[in-house]
């Protein structure tokens, strides 16, 4: 999230889209509902009228899969109707650069298309340039008239997308459209706030990096980012999913967002991929910094600070692509710690498959779940399998200390509630006794590239614990020890250490440390600065310079976030830009982890092209209206045949797939609650009458649902909230699923990921979990 | 003691149980097994393990979609059915003016649920012995400072407690807002209704589009019956006249509480 979820308060308008709020982050809507308090509306764009949908004012239905057209039609008419920020867009954004000339974009592709496999495309990216002076200053047109610049492309890029294609596209009936397009963008002026909340339902395709690109665009149009009840708010789907990804928990990054390290890379060529600009200009000592955390005095300036220790991203090393080596028998063992791929990955049943051509297993989970009982599912033979499975019983998150990193980056200390049940422990616990028990082998025994295990600082002591891992988070002074204050100490020397640099502060002292604080805002805009602590630089709002306009006036008077009096700036905020300057100076250079200080409407740093652009996903009803280009050009095709063909008879709905509120992922925490087995005990898929009546059934009757890669049983919901939606003038009908079931538990039932296809987005790899077809008949 | 009340207002409500769960979690209740029969809705009956839940009301018109929860469970009303017309004298209001049954006492028989116009307590064996179950408005909480778990536990604010006056006041004002915004069906339900109740409702809609009885009404026969055979009406309870009386309760209370299929969705187009 940009802003945070006490901020959502201040919104006059909120669009919740590819997410569903109420249903999935009840106490979300404490702050949405005192915003609707204050009068302010409630948009839902969903594919079916959710429990978020009951409490809005305004729903408007959406085909999944089509959120791409859905935003372009949203920027198309704030340009057209001439809804949008200007002063904003002028000075806060790369609106007025110039773009390189031979800059194309013809039928679905743009300039650089090479082919690659299966008919995908890579991008030669040279001509995504800016347009420089001798001295690489980026020229600029502030008239934002030259055909070049990024505004006229931008404009002529989605002209495209009036309001009558995007209904054909999306599905959305163009007077939903229009009411929810003049809402929005009523937020498009001095003082006014639009947040838009989404979730996997933005992310989950194959195009889901570009749905996020395009709605942080249409917010920098309107205006909305780096203000109070404003921003690009991404609502995580786990307690401390956010803190996961912020310790390089994902296979192509490493802590505090750093790039892994390549092939073939060593620590001078890593580091010549430092932009030249911005504050990411600072990352060699954040890298410098990771490793003396991580390999103590056997880190120095002279082998690197050990660089040559940290793995190589050698090829893909994605979810989908490590299940497709272990099903070539390539990978032999495997930790899963609090996952279940099983249930939860994508074409769930292939994860069961594959299990069994490992040699071991070992799962830590706090109920057994079903990657970790795959050689007892239904039909399986356990004689006929020889993986070893290790079962670890892991301690709940009340029962042990540590942080969790909210939405909101808030990082807030929680102390155990009460001792775990049984043989049951900490994953620190269990991580800190493997590998003692590993070093003590290669200690021993030696091995193959001991250096990594030997020379890591493990001193955590008996009692494994977090608070000593917190402070090597933080980071610390070498030789003394001292916490680092914040991340302008650290350096690339090797006086300094840090686990993850944007942590730099949340632990800075032992005794009372930031993320432990409690104390509630007296006055002020709900920034609650003395409560826990946010990175980065305990900021509640980033770009928040863009809170007010270029002389420092806040847009909003009645909610400022930072304002200059005319000497010196006041603040509601800590400040994301030099405060120590005069307005005038931060003007134009807002977003300072961008090299060129400002946010991008034209960013050539994306896989598939700098401006987002409508494509079907893998599996479509419809033939792309925009170009002849079906899907997004870029993304992977690991199985290829494994989808249905476009506007299959076979398969001729649109499928989808979410969560319910008394459910939680792959179920394996609530399906053992038997309160929430009560409340909801069963699997289920939704569907509307029309479909009902189609397929004769009725209300609570068993159903198949099958894709091309699977099929499984269900009941099924019969119910007005689903609607056919009209797809480029033909009724499509929408199956919706709810994934959080399996073969485990007191309440055990089909898996819905059993038919989701294994492709995901072009530039991050998540799978398209929410879109693709299906058929459904009655059971037997 | 000032009475206690709560005030459910379903304009917040988003269906999420929190309450529905707070309230077993909080009572150590059994879990009961329930199916899936069509709708989010579940239990789909309050049972002598599950005091209270959410109802979950679609309605769709002229292809517009409502869907209205609503927290249900006992109303704590001031004059009740239950402690009438109990032949053993097992339902009582407490202090704070809520209604406790003592199962110690309770022979199971029923006659509260018949009574009930709400059709609130069910019979069934939790503690070994056939008994009369509902919600107790938490009164071991509220008897210590502090709210019901189900207002407790709501995120959005739709299930709050406190003193009669001042939650009535606020129900009001709320209802005038809605009004106000255009929420021309705003209306309290509770103040009025069987002399005021112990929960009090907001609704942005007609009492029956959330499952409520739109004039709750206790048979005259309970007061009846109550006053005349009090002397002896624990006899009577297990005696021939049990059945009679049940069925001449049973049938008014029934008239009153069209009970709601969760099966059925009401679709005019």
């Amino acid at each position: 999230m940009t802003n945070h979820w006490i901020d959502y308060q201040h919104a006059d308008v909120l669009m919740n889209i590819g997410g569903n709020t109420a249903e999935n982050h009840p106490i979300s809507m404490k702050w949405i509902t005192k915003a609707r308090e204050k009068g302010a509306k409630l948009i839902v764009v969903d594919p079916r009228f959710t429990r978020t949908a009951a409490v809005a004012d305004l729903y408007a239905p959406i085909r999944p899969g089509t959120n791409t057209a859905f935003f372009a039609g949203l920027i198309n008419y704030a340009l057209e109707k001439d809804l949008y920020h200007k002063e904003y867009v002028l000075n806060y954004t790369n609106a007025s650069s110039l773009i390189n000339p031979d800059y194309k974009f013809n039928d679905g592709l743009f300039s650089g298309a090479k082919e690659w496999e299966h008919g995908q495309y890579t991008y030669d990216k040279s001509t995504w340039t800016y347009q420089t002076d001798k001295d690489g200053n980026i020229l600029k047109d502030e008239t934002l008239q030259d055909p070049n610049c990024v505004f006229q492309l931008m404009k002529k890029h989605y002209s495209r997308y009036d309001v009558k294609t995007v209904s054909a596209i999306t599905g959305c009936p163009e007077d939903a459209f229009k009411a929810v397009a003049d809402l929005f963008c009523s937020t498009g002026k001095a003082g006014k706030a639009g947040n838009i909340l989404y979730a996997m339902g933005i992310t989950q395709f194959t195009h889901g990096s570009q749905n996020t690109r395009i709605l942080s665009m249409l917010q920098l149009l309107l205006g909305n980012v780096g203000i109070a009840g404003g921003g690009v708010n991404a609502q995580r789907g786990q307690s401390n999913v956010q803190g996961a990804c912020d310790m390089g928990q994902l296979y192509h990054i490493i802590t505090g967002y750093m790039p892994m390290p390549r092939d073939g890379q060593d620590l001078a060529a890593y580091n010549a991929t430092t932009p030249k600009s911005g504050f990411w200009s600072n990352r060699p000592k954040f890298i410098a910094s990771m490793l003396k955390a991580w390999y103590g005095d056997k880190a120095t300036v002279d082998n690197d600070f050990c660089f040559d220790y940290l793995p190589r991203l050698d090829k893909d090393r994605s979810h989908m692509a490590m299940y497709k080596y272990m099903a070539n028998g390539e990978v032999k063992g495997m930790f899963c710690f609090a996952d279940n791929p099983a249930v939860g990955g994508p074409t769930a049943y292939r994860k069961r498959e594959y299990a069994k051509k490992l040699d071991w297993l070992i799962a830590a989970d706090i109920f057994e779940n079903e990657t970790a009982a795959f050689w007892k599912a239904p039909g399986e033979n356990p004689e006929e399998i020889d993986t070893e499975v290790f079962l670890l019983p892991a301690a709940m998150a009340f029962e042990r200390d540590g942080s969790t990193t909210n939405s909101g980056r808030w990082i807030q200390w929680r102390n155990k509630a009460q001792e775990p049940l049984g043989d049951a422990k900490s994953d620190l616990w269990i991580t800190d006794k493997i590998f003692k028990a590993v070093k003590a082998l290669y200690e021993k025994e030696g091995g193959v590239f001991a250096g990594p295990i030997l020379d890591m600082v493990w001193d955590y002591g008996d009692a494994d614990s977090a608070e000593k891992v917190a402070m090597e988070i933080n980071g610390y002074k070498v030789p003394s020890g001292d916490l680092i204050q914040a991340f302008a100490d650290f350096a690339d020397d090797g006086s300094t250490a840090a686990g993850s640099w944007i942590y730099a502060g949340y632990f800075n002292n032992a005794g009372n440390p930031n993320c432990k604080r409690r104390t509630r805002e007296a006055e002020g805009i709900g920034s609650n600065l003395e409560w826990s602590w946010a990175w980065p630089m305990n900021r509640r709002i980033v770009y928040n310079r863009c809170s007010a306009d270029a002389a420092g006036n806040p847009w909003n008077p009645d909610l400022p976030v930072l304002w200059w009096d005319g000497k010196e700036w006041k603040r509601n905020d800590v400040p994301d830009f030099n405060a120590t300057l005069p307005p005038e100076e931060t003007a134009k250079k807002p977003f300072i982890m961008t090299p060129e200080l400002q946010a991008r409407f034209f960013a050539p740093g994306m896989v598939e092209g700098p401006f987002p652009e409508h494509y079907e996903p893998w599996e479509s009803p419809v033939k792309n209206i925009m170009s002849s280009v079906q899907f997004n050009p870029c993304s992977k095709v690991w199985y290829p045949g494994d989808n249905a063909e476009v506007g299959s008879s076979e398969f001729p709905y649109i499928a989808t797939s979410y969560r319910l509120t008394e459910h939680y992922q792959s179920g394996i925490m609530t399906r053992n609650m038997p309160w929430l087995n009560e409340a909801m005990p069963e699997m289920f898929v939704e569907i509307s009458p029309t479909l009902a009546a189609k397929i004769g059934v009725k209300n609570g009757d068993k159903v198949v649902v099958e894709s091309k890669r699977a099929a499984i049983e269900c009941k099924v919901a019969v119910t007005p909230r689903l609607k056919a939606l009209k797809i480029n003038g033909e009724e499509k009908e929408i199956v919706g699923m709810f994934f959080h079931w399996g073969f485990m538990g007191l309440s055990s039932g089909a898996s819905a990921n059993d038919l989701i296809p294994s492709i995901g987005c072009a530039n991050t790899t998540i799978p398209e979990f929410k879109a693709f077809v299906c058929n459904i008949r009655r059971a037997g | 003691m000032a009475r206690k009340v709560r005030v459910i207002d379903v304009t917040k409500c988003i269906g999420c149980k929190s309450c529905q769960v707070a309230c077993k979690n909080w009572n150590q209740l059994p879990a009961a097994q329930t199916t899936f029969t069509g709708s989010y809705e579940n239990p789909v009956d309050l049972m002598p393990q599950s005091w209270s839940r959410v109802k979950f009301n679609e309605h769709a018109s002229g292809g517009n979609v409502k869907w209205y929860f609503n927290f249900f469970s006992c109303m704590h009303c001031s004059d009740p059915a239950c402690t009438n017309i109990c032949p053993v004298n097992a339902i009582h209001k407490t202090s704070l003016e809520t209604v406790k049954i003592d199962q110690g006492t309770c022979i199971g028989c029923g006659l509260c649920k018949t009574a009930c116009p709400f059709d609130v307590p069910r019979i069934g064996q939790i503690t070994g012995k056939n008994a009369s179950w509902k919600c107790t408005s938490c009164f071991d909480r509220i008897s210590n400072g502090m709210a019901t778990a189900c207002a407790t536990a709501c995120p959005t604010g739709t299930i709050t407690f406190g003193d009669e006056a001042e939650k009535l006041a606020a129900a009001e004002a709320r209802v005038a807002e809605l009004k106000s915004r255009g929420y021309t069906g705003a209306q309290l339900y509770g103040k009025e209704e069987l002399g005021g109740l112990g929960v009090i409702y907001v609704l942005a809609d007609s009492p029956d589009k959330y499952g409520l009885p739109v004039n709750p009404e206790v048979a005259l026969s309970t007061y009846i019956w109550n006053v005349a055979l009090q002397p002896v009406k624990f006899l009577a309870a297990v005696g021939i006249t049990f059945g009679l009386m049940n069925s001449m309760i049973g049938k008014i209370a029934e008239k009153k509480n069209k009970k709601e299929d969760p099966e059925k969705i009401e679709i005019q187009s």
